[in-house]
């Protein structure tokens, strides 16, 4: 093994000790593309490539930002680094968020190993950042601010608040297009302001989405709110009557600008401020959960009952657990696996799952709900359910597949990124769902469990997805149930 | 936002005062106001890399140290900390864990862990002070643990109190074993709140200094009061006021009630101005320690206060002229001489001033509407003047012109 630079010898000449003859040692540097600073505790992750069957191990870099796997068995695999406000980085990327390239560990030779070959160059999560102004363009402090997603279903995804000028900052975002909107409230005279949007307007119509890019921070989102009426909510939680008297129930306003607890008991209650539009209330107590959604547009008056909750029931598919998240007005929950005997709170939630490859999703509703099923987003499901929730699952033992070689100039690709998409028939620019997965030592892909309908397939190493040119040069492929296609994929290059 | 006066000559300063006469027209007047300071910087880590949702806490630099703010870095490890009052303050880390468990000390400005150690910073009205960047330095954090004592059928709370935050660490009526990890050395307050069988309230207030790690503490839930507050000397005109004041800030103050439990901890007590004044404040006989009008005593299952008057306060009183023409509206600016305490009085339509209820002593004293009350400067042009038991002390004033 042939090891240089300074300070890394030492530290991995302990290494090499222990090292036997068919394994290799892996090593770099995570650094901060900006700065070029180490990246110090950086998660770093040796990924296998598919058809490798060594399993992907994770280490901490060390304070230096230096990160080395021992003993790693002769194969292909990819280093992948996820740190907090950092977009996952891959070794070999073309540039920041593209996907890594592929390398091989081989066991006769010792690879030429340093801390230079294998650095990855890590790139900082996006930022808005803007100011929320008054009526005389004053900085307004400690008002809330909204962060949603600008693509259907509307979906808040980050909140934030100003500071003591009225200026706020929004990190740790994807790349994409976000839309921005002030919170309502009242200020210090009787005067109330309306949730307001980037740029201009209550409507989100009149909306404009602010777009971001990778390590981007997008300035100046200023925000002129607008006075409005805010209105007054009143209603009552109701109990049954052999419910135990003076226990908590914990009654919470949820709208698409956030949640507040407004009671902590049974009886009547009053919001006030409430913006208009659609509001949900919550009550949540030891024993019983209540839940109801209005339409808010004048001063109104609701009525929630707390009723005892029956763990949810699942047919359909035992061996595979549902995953769950809560979703409400205010922004989807996390997730969590559903466990026998789990009680969901009232409302709104998303289901998905992940079946055995000879299975395919085909639907998750309530059961004995004869309605079409809605379609499923990011192959997430959206159930109302109520206080004894009975979810159906749908599989079916048809499932479509495709697969195929990856090539460049007539020789195979190892360890392509690949990525397929079902298309949307009602939008043809959003999919449905998307996949991403890697081409093995071969050059082979494979994406099973899939439903029929028509999907989009490409594969590269520094796809645009803004690019129109570059999809268009995509592969469409209509699969029907049960198809199992062969399709050969060309590299796709810049 | 700060305060503002009419007639400021600059943010900050007092303003004229302007007289309101029948036979003139009304006057529009237009008032400035300012922002108040803020200072903003990063939490680094030792390549200089921003930290990213790390405490960052604010403590006043004049005694008593308090806790007057904190925030938490941004994505990118940035701070900003706002409407601070002008003044000076030491910045700080909270301390933590990394990734990798390594532990790090809560940190002053510029690298230090030590108060001694560490750099204050100064704003000044409508000024923001960027690049103050803390670094915190890897140490070891302790381990506290012990038993929160049973009180049958009642809940009580362990509350663990540092100068950078607080946070429940145990919670029960059954024998309970608690151990918090993770504790700056320094001080710590460990307090015990709860309500007994008859739903009174019950509690403990535990005081340490520790620089290594403490087991086998026994905390318990035990009754308070009923406190006894003693004045004498002189009648006052409304309840003193009293404040809590934990390792972790200041809480609001209010008039203490004649039937008030103090739960045990740490109070500060202070009596309204007027035709006295404070001429000590015992705690179960021992000298209370006084940070201007306000008085620290540690109050325990129950108090003991004797607050002592004296009637016979002394006076500071005179006309304030500028050559030979009296200045009507005039701030007048009185500090003791330990500088803890300060008074500020305005001059009438005739240039007269007064201010009573002092204490014998030497003060100085000082007038002018552009006065940096910060600067050395200035408190070198104040006038120095000794009150005496009961006495008046009459002393002319010339204002300062800017």
């Amino acid at each position: 093994m042939n090891r240089s630079g300074g300070v890394l010898h030492l530290v991995f000449s302990l290494v090499a000790v222990a090292s036997c003859a068919m394994a290799a040692t892996v090593q770099g540097v995570v650094i901060d593309e900006e700065s070029k600073s180490p990246l110090a505790r950086t998660r770093v992750t040796l990924a296998p490539l598919p058809g490798n069957p060594a399993p992907a191990v994770s280490v901490l870099a060390n304070e230096r930002g230096v990160y080395a796997f021992s003993d790693v068995q002769p194969g292909w695999y990819l280093i992948r680094a996820m740190r907090t406000g950092y977009a996952t980085a891959e070794y070999g990327q073309a540039r920041p968020g593209r996907p890594g390239m592929p390398f091989e560990v081989t066991g006769d030779a010792p690879a030429n190993e340093t801390a230079e070959s294998r650095q990855i160059v890590m790139r900082h999560q996006a930022a808005i950042t803007g100011t929320i102004l008054d009526d005389n363009s004053i900085g307004i402090a400690g008002w809330p601010v909204s962060l949603y997603n600008a693509r259907a279903p509307l979906r808040r995804v980050a909140q934030g608040t100003t500071d003591d000028r009225g200026n706020f900052r929004i990190g740790e975002l994807d790349p994409g297009a976000y839309i921005v909107r002030s919170g309502g409230g009242g200020l210090e005279d009787a005067s109330t302001l309306v949730p307001t949007y980037y740029k201009y307007g209550t409507a989100v119509a009149t909306a404009e989405p602010v777009r971001v890019r990778l390590g981007e921070t997008q300035g100046f989102v200023v925000i002129h709110t607008v006075e409005g009426q805010l209105f007054e909510l009143t209603g009552d939680v109701a109990v049954p009557a052999d419910f135990p008297r003076n226990r908590p129930i914990h009654l919470t306003l949820i709208t698409d600008t956030g949640l507040r607890p407004i009671a902590s008991v049974a009886g009547p209650f009053t919001a006030v401020g409430v913006p208009p539009g659609p509001v949900e209330l919550l009550a949540e107590g030891e024993a019983c959960a209540g839940y109801q959604k209005l339409a808010v547009d004048r001063n109104m008056f609701a009525r929630v009952d707390c009723l005892p909750l029956t763990p949810s029931a699942v047919i359909g598919a035992a061996e595979t657990a549902l995953v769950a998240r809560r979703a409400d007005l205010a922004g989807p929950g996390p997730e969590h696996t559903l466990t026998a005997g789990d009680s969901l709170a009232p409302g709104h939630w998303e289901f998905t799952m992940r079946p055995d490859a000879s299975h395919y999703l085909v639907g998750i509703g309530n059961d004995g709900d004869n309605s079409p099923p809605r379609a499923a987003i990011d192959g997430w499901f959206g159930v109302d359910i109520g206080n004894a929730p009975r979810l159906r699952v749908t599989l079916s033992d048809k499932p479509a597949s495709i697969s195929g070689a990856v090539t460049s100039g007539g020789k195979p690709v190892i360890g392509a990124p690949v990525y397929l998409e079902r298309l949307n028939p009602d939008a043809p620019e959003m999919p449905l769902q998307s996949w991403s997965g890697r081409a093995d030592a071969q050059g082979n892909f494979v994406f099973q469990s899939l439903a029929s309908g028509s999907y989009r397939l490409m594969s590269g190493f520094d796809i645009d997805e803004e690019d129109l040119a570059t999809l268009n040069k995509a592969i469409v492929v209509i699969l029907r149930e049960g198809d199992s296609i062969n399709q050969p994929l060309e590299l796709l290059s810049q | 936002m700060c305060c503002a006066r009419l007639g400021e000559l600059r943010p900050g300063r007092p303003g004229h005062a302007f007289e309101v006469a029948d036979d003139r027209a009304s006057g529009f007047l237009e008032i400035k106001m300012s922002r108040l300071p803020a200072v903003t910087g990063a939490v680094l880590d030792e390549n200089g890399v921003g930290m990213p949702k790390w405490p960052v806490h604010v403590y006043t630099a004049h005694k008593p140290i308090r806790h007057v703010a904190e925030t938490v870095t941004d994505d990118r490890g940035d701070y900003r900390v706002g409407e601070l009052d002008p003044g000076a303050y030491f910045l700080r880390t909270g301390s933590g864990f990394l990734e990798d468990q390594t532990p790090l000390l809560a940190t002053y400005a510029k690298a230090a862990v030590e108060l001694a150690d560490a750099t204050p910073v100064t704003v000044h009205i409508g000024e923001t002070l960027h690049d103050i960047m803390l670094r915190p330095v890897k140490g070891r954090l302790l381990n506290l643990s012990g038993t929160l004592l049973p009180v049958p059928r009642v809940e009580a709370t362990l509350t663990l109190v540092t100068d950078t935050g607080r946070r429940e660490i145990a919670r029960s009526g059954e024998p309970t074993p608690f151990v918090a990890s993770g504790v700056q050395p320094g001080p710590v307050e460990l307090i015990v709140k709860g309500f007994d069988l008859l739903g009174k309230e019950c509690g403990s207030y535990t005081r340490l200094m520790v620089d290594k790690d403490v087991s086998q503490l026994r905390l318990a839930c035990g009754p308070y009061g009923p406190d006894s507050v003693v004045i004498s000397g002189a009648a006052i005109k409304s309840a003193p006021q009293i404040r809590r004041v934990d390792l972790d800030g200041t809480a609001e103050a209010h008039a203490l009630a004649s039937d008030e439990l103090l739960a045990p901890g740490h109070w500060e007590v202070s009596v309204p101005p007027g035709d006295y004044y404070v001429s000590s404040v015992r705690s179960f006989g021992a000298l209370a320690t006084a940070f201007g009008a306000w008085w620290g005593f540690d109050a325990g299952t129950y108090s003991r206060l004797a607050i002592t008057l004296s009637s016979r306060p002394a006076t500071i009183s005179g006309v304030v002229s500028t050559g030979a023409n009296p200045v009507s509206g005039a701030p007048i600016f009185l500090s003791n001489a330990a500088g803890s305490q300060t008074w500020t009085a305005r001059s009438d339509p005739q240039g007269n001033y007064s201010i009573g209820g002092l204490a014998p002593g030497s003060y100085t004293i000082i007038s002018g509407f552009d006065l940096d009350m910060d600067d050395g400067a200035t408190l070198r042009k104040a006038d120095a003047v000794s009150a005496s038991e009961g006495g008046v002390t009459t002393h002319a004033l010339e204002l300062i012109l800017p």
